[in-house]
């Protein structure tokens, strides 16, 4: 277990904006084939390491490893050919494209060369029927607009795209926060499959029985600072919410 | 009225289906029943009065020798090809007479070409048909009737010029850019007004609110400008609005005898305008198109009249009005005779 | 597992692999997007039946259903153009100019004794630049296409304007008469050109990766980006074709008019509008068609050729074409 190296590890990374130190030197890091959960108050600097890791920010300072060599990325392009996938809140599914074109969006199969590539429809729907079959993600029709799906057809979807391109790492930002009780249920067996395929899973999350449900390491962050970083079988609610309000000090 | 109108074309259209299925396809050598013409005609788009007073023209001569007219107008201001398709839905129906005033000298050519194929007659008003392009498309013009522009712009460069005094500044305000017509005029003017001064010609796109605002500015750079001449009534309007806002007395001459302009002469905002006889020309072109239809010989070209409008016969030209009033001075003064109205059969 | 989330998942409705075919025609018929995309077909059947009923003998005839695909073939091309920029949520209002422009540069090569072909393509080149700046200042300064494209409609046209002077050059050629009256088994040459646009566009939009990223930035231009397509390139791109498309238009134009014009066509603009909009694709970007609005385009030629032919005054003409759009409209946004 020790040998083997994190998924992903960042060390000691700071970024500020203007006077504002949005993150102060933070260190963490996520093991494959885990549900790794970043938790912490609104403002406590959640957003902005993801925001580091996918590649929407550059850090001022520190360095994060992958799979544990240092890799340096400008941009969420950059990031996401190490293997880093992001499935975002809001920004996911085009909603006039059917599924199989969402899945396959800017990495579209095509056949032919040069500037008379065509695209190959049917190879793309077989392999988006695969993606989705992979992770045990039943869709009526992968050839239906995406509009048509609800909440948590959509996000299972946006999570076998990220799931489904080889990556090694992927980062969900309140996957469920839109969903009933049923569609959360589904997200997280889907999520627990994921895992189960040796994935390392980021997940940022306000609720703590989900947390405490799914993942197995958990970092606490309060005001732009690593607060504890917990094992997920040895905490409680009690004891996260003692860390996240400060009232109970992690560290030291 | 329109609908009724509209119910009897509907008949009409049945009714000669049925003629063509019993044979009667092409038309005319011999002399037809004035009831049984069938005149279309495609002018220019209806947003200026000049051609609203040419299709009034049309109708109300239609309406007196009873032949049936049909008068479509481009679909939109200068939409040459919309004009060139209106005439080639017209040109597969069973009219005897075309009567056709391009938007620009080249874009009913082809239209023409394909009628010409089918042996009917085209009758070209207002703006000529640009021959060299007319007969590359293979097409014929039994008769032009038009305004010479050149000599209308003439007469009133010479008549302010006589009113004025020699070696004076008149300022020019012209049409469209690349405007034909517009051109015909100012040069006509520059040429009658000998040894004036000229300030532009600006363009102003025959608007009113432009020729107001050219005007304007003109003025303000040229304190000794004695006169304007603007290449239509529409400008001239404008242009007597900027000279009575600056306090000025100098003459402004229009183009074209419509209704507002004549009210304006008489009220003295525009001090003369050159009439042209816009009703006279749609007149010309029914009255060619029944002599043709008639078998008779149509005069190959007729340059129709105009007529200097100012304070001394303005009163005349108010109450000379066409049945429908939109264009008063429907005819000119005097004792002008229609050289294609005495060549009609009555039958 | 497997079993449980089959079960809740599919919505009783959307259960489509078992639906038989009447149930699926139920679906189709129900569902608003299929009558966007159909509509104007269902339009365009219904204009020629009405004209045809009421006047057989004149609209019926081959001599004009050859003038109405003479009529529709420009308006079809610029439509086609104009469907590539609305599809991204835009909208290229220069079109009239920027053909008058690519016609003037047309002409001024004629004149200089240019062979035909260089006269094509410096016109199309010239209608390609004005859609690259187009795209360039929209992409690149972020500015809005409404502005950028009505400020370039008078760019273009003064241009045209003064590169020719003002003056129309003529164009007398015999091979660009024989393209303007001539056809082939009753097509008309210039509509055989117009359709082999749409067809190529209909490709481009539905078998290429750009055509997946042109629907996706007009679907959902940060969800794009997110997933790494440039939403500039795709922009400038979208209003390069519609430019492009414009200047190749005024070969075909000169063709039927004999000459080249200085003053901009403004019907081209609203008829390519009108185009798009009852050809089904969406104002707000992200969905539509290539056939809905050539369809659309030869539907308002037929209505302004059926009401010539029947002889319906030309005010009312006016009254009835705008009707007919603002009407279609209405009906196809009844979903949003």
């Amino acid at each position: 277990m020790t040998t083997k190296p994190y998924a992903i590890e960042c060390v000691n990374i700071k970024k500020a904006f203007g006077s504002v130190d949005a993150l102060k030197g933070v260190s963490m890091f996520a093991k494959p084939g885990e549900v790794t959960a970043i938790i912490g108050d609104n403002g406590a600097g959640k957003s902005t390491l993801i925001k580091c890791i996918s590649g929407v920010y550059n850090s001022d300072e520190g360095e994060i490893k992958i799979n544990g060599e240092v890799v340096e990325f400008v941009n969420p392009e950059e990031s996401r050919s190490f293997g880093i996938e992001t499935v975002y809140q809001t920004l996911s599914l085009i909603e006039d494209l059917s599924i199989w074109q969402n899945l396959f969006l800017n990495r579209e199969i095509t056949k032919g060369f040069g500037p008379f590539k065509i695209l190959n429809k049917s190879k793309m729907k077989e392999e988006a029927t695969k993606m989705l079959k992979n992770l045990d993600v039943y869709i009526p029709s992968i050839k239906s607009r995406t509009r048509r799906l609800s909440g948590g057809q959509r996000q299972a979807v946006a999570i076998c795209r990220a799931a489904g391109w080889g990556s090694s790492v992927v980062i969900m930002d309140e996957p469920t926060a839109a969903l009933g009780v049923r569609e959360t249920a589904k997200v997280e067996d889907l999520i627990k499959r994921m895992k189960a395929q040796g994935l390392a899973i980021l997940l940022i999350s306000h609720n703590f029985d989900q947390v405490l449900r799914l993942s197995d390491q958990i970092w606490v962050m309060r005001q732009g600072d690593v607060m504890a970083g917990l094992r997920s079988k040895d905490t409680s609610g009690d004891e996260l919410v003692a860390l996240i309000t400060g009232a109970k000090s992690g560290k030291g | 009225m329109k609908l009724n109108r509209f119910v009897k074309v509907a008949l009409v259209a049945v009714a000669s289906s049925s003629l063509l299925i019993a044979g009667t396809t092409t038309s005319t050598a011999a002399t037809k029943k004035l009831k049984s013409i069938r005149v279309a005609a495609v002018v220019k788009g209806l947003d200026n009065p000049f051609f609203i007073g040419i299709k009034e023209g049309i109708e109300e001569t239609a309406l007196k020798y009873g032949v049936y007219a049909n008068v479509q107008a481009a679909p939109g201001l200068n939409d040459d090809i919309g004009q060139a398709n209106k005439l080639d839905s017209l040109a597969g129906q069973n009219y005897d007479c075309y009567i056709v005033i391009p938007i620009s000298s080249n874009n009913l050519s082809q239209a023409i070409g394909k009628i010409t194929k089918k042996k009917k007659t085209v009758i070209n008003i207002d703006s000529p048909v640009d021959a060299a392009s007319l007969k590359a498309a293979g097409g014929k013009i039994t008769s032009f009737a038009g305004t010479d522009n050149f000599a209308a712009g003439k007469a009133g460069g010479e008549k302010m010029v006589a009113a004025i005094g020699a070696g004076k500044k008149i300022g020019l305000i012209a049409g469209l850019a690349g405007n034909v017509t517009s051109a015909a005029r100012v040069d006509g003017f520059k040429a009658g007004a000998v040894g004036a001064t000229f300030v532009g010609p600006v363009n102003a796109d025959w608007d009113t609110t432009k020729a107001l605002d050219a005007a304007n500015a003109m003025i303000t750079a040229n304190k000794d400008l004695a006169g304007f001449f603007a290449a239509n009534d529409q400008m001239a309007q404008g242009v007597g609005k900027a000279i009575k806002a600056a306090g000025l007395k100098i003459p402004v001459y229009g183009v074209d005898g419509i209704a507002d302009a004549l009210n304006e002469v008489k009220a003295g905002s525009i001090t003369a305008t050159i009439s042209q006889y816009p009703y006279v020309m749609g007149q010309m072109g029914v009255e060619a198109c029944i002599i043709a239809a008639q078998g008779g010989k149509v005069p190959a070209q007729t340059i129709t009249p105009y007529y200097i409008i100012d304070s001394a016969n303005i009163t005349a030209a108010l109450t000379n009005k066409s049945t429908r009033g939109y264009f008063p001075n429907q005819t000119p003064p005097g004792t002008y005779t229609n050289p294609y109205t005495k060549l009609i059969k009555k039958n | 597992m497997k079993k449980i989330s089959k079960k809740s998942t599919a919505p009783s409705s959307e259960g489509a692999v078992d639906l038989n075919f009447l149930g699926r025609v139920r679906s189709k018929i129900q569902d608003p997007f299929f009558w966007s995309d159909w509509l104007v077909v269902v339009a365009f059947v219904f204009v020629i039946a009405f004209f045809g009923a009421i006047a057989p003998a004149e609209f019926l005839t081959l001599w004009n259903l050859n003038n109405i695909l003479v009529a529709a073939s420009i308006p079809a091309i610029i439509a086609v153009g104009q469907t590539f920029t609305v599809l991204t949520a835009g909208i290229d209002l220069s079109v009239s100019s920027t053909m008058t422009f690519g016609a003037v540069t047309f002409g001024l090569a004629f004149t200089n004794g240019w062979p035909l072909w260089q006269c094509v393509l410096i016109g199309t080149i010239a209608g390609t630049f004005v859609g690259l700046l187009n795209g360039l200042i929209i992409a690149k300064r972020k500015i809005n296409d409404f502005i950028v494209t009505l400020g370039m409609l008078s760019v273009a046209s003064g241009a045209a304007l003064v590169l020719s002077d003002g003056k129309p050059r003529q164009v007398i050629s015999e091979s660009l008469a024989t393209l303007a009256i001539g056809d082939k088994a009753n097509i008309p040459y210039l509509m055989m050109v117009a359709f082999v646009i749409v067809v190529v566009a209909h490709f481009v939009l539905f078998h290429t990766r750009f055509g997946t990223h042109v629907f996706a930035v007009g679907g959902d231009p940060e969800s794009a980006r997110a997933m790494g397509i440039s939403v500039v390139k795709i922009k400038v791109a979208v209003y390069v074709i519609s430019g492009a498309l414009a200047g190749f238009a005024a070969t075909l134009a000169i063709s039927r008019i004999g000459s080249a014009e200085p003053a901009a066509n403004t019907s081209i603009l609203l008829n390519s509008v009108a185009a798009v909009v009852l050809g089904g694709v969406s104002l707000f970007g992200g969905r539509g068609t290539i056939f809905g609005p050539f369809i659309a385009a030869l539907l308002l030629q037929s209505l302004s050729n059926g009401l010539t032919v029947i002889g319906v005054a030309a005010y009312y003409q006016y009254l009835s074409i705008g009707l007919v759009v603002i009407l279609s409209a209405a009906l196809v946004r009844t979903d949003k």
